[in-house]
């Protein structure tokens, strides 16, 4: 017995951490990529952990939805859990909203997870549910927007 | 505290090495299988035929028992991902088989053929087999286990 969302959110960071050009594309304008942590488990810390500022945008936050309602067989054992997963990229603007910025994020994201299978062990498949866009707006007249697509989880439990 | 939920029943099947044909040969049996863990479901029905022996001048029914038949179904996920890809029941039409549904205080144990399989794959849900067992079989000399032999 486990938690199998704890695996599945080391899968997404291990994936999308591993691949070179995301990393690329969330280097942004005029900076190198590794520049900072870029992809953040919850939440965005204060001060990232690998420039020592406050993060920057564009920066992507893993976060977990909802455990989802595991189903059980007759002698009372989980037989699969479907843990749902939100991805957001972030970034900001003055002005109007510009989602151009994020596209190329966000595509390369589902590439990477849409519709893919944990192979360790091959009992894990995740895709895309759907994509929406987040819109904050900040007191000094930033506007921090993000799109949020929700990735859904089918998880075989061992038995 | 009256147990109403259906936790800890533990689901054993037998199936017979042959299936029942014509020119009936014995089936054997190897050591049941406890399938309790992929169990979704487990509905047994019973009944009893009646024969009508009133004669024209009774002014009411008068029935008589005669034999026990029933069903059992169940619906197992099935473990894509493991030797049991074939299914439990699936290519097992016509074998005898035995199921043992142990519910805690009462055990029931069934012995018949596998009449119905059926397979269904969803692309938002489990891979699901479903079997319907009739009860009631002839030939079953290696069939002693059963507890209600119908």
């Amino acid at each position: 017995m486990a938690v199998e969302w704890f695996q599945v959110s080391q899968w997404v960071y291990q994936t999308l951490t591993a691949d070179a050009t995301l990393q690329e594309l969330l280097a942004g304008d005029g900076r190198v990529p590794g520049h900072q942590q870029g992809i953040y488990m919850e939440m965005a810390p204060q001060v990232d952990p690998i420039s020592q500022r406050a993060p920057v945008v564009p920066l992507v936050v893993v976060s977990l939805v909802s455990s989802g309602v595991d189903e059980r067989a007759l002698c009372g054992n989980r037989i699969m859990t479907y843990p749902v997963m939100t991805i957001t990229g972030y970034h900001r603007q003055d002005g109007a909203i510009a989602l151009s910025k994020l596209q190329a994020i966000m595509n390369r994201i589902d590439v990477l997870l849409d519709n893919q299978t944990d192979t360790n062990p091959n009992r894990v498949w995740f895709f895309r549910d759907g994509a929406e866009v987040v819109v904050t707006n900040t007191a000094d007249a930033r506007v921090e927007y993000g799109v949020a697509s929700t990735y859904r989880c089918y998880i075989s439990v061992d038995v | 505290m009256p147990r109403l939920i259906a936790k800890d029943v533990v689901l054993t099947i037998t199936v017979g090495n042959n299936a029942a044909a014509v020119g009936y040969t014995a089936p054997s049996f190897s050591t049941g299988t406890a399938v309790c863990t992929r169990a979704k479901s487990y509905s047994r029905s019973t009944e009893i035929g009646m024969v009508e022996s009133g004669a024209l001048c009774d002014i009411q029914q008068l029935n008589r028992p005669t034999r026990i038949s029933g069903t059992v179904e169940m619906d197992m996920n099935l473990n894509y991902s493991t030797s049991a890809a074939n299914g439990l029941f699936l290519g097992k039409e016509g074998y005898f088989v035995r199921v043992v549904a142990n519910l805690g205080y009462t055990v029931i144990t069934d012995i018949g053929i596998i009449t119905s399989v059926s397979i269904a794959v969803e692309t938002d849900g489990m891979i699901s087999e479903q079997a319907t067992i009739t009860l009631g079989v002839d030939g079953d000399s290696g069939l002693t286990g059963a507890v209600v032999g119908v």
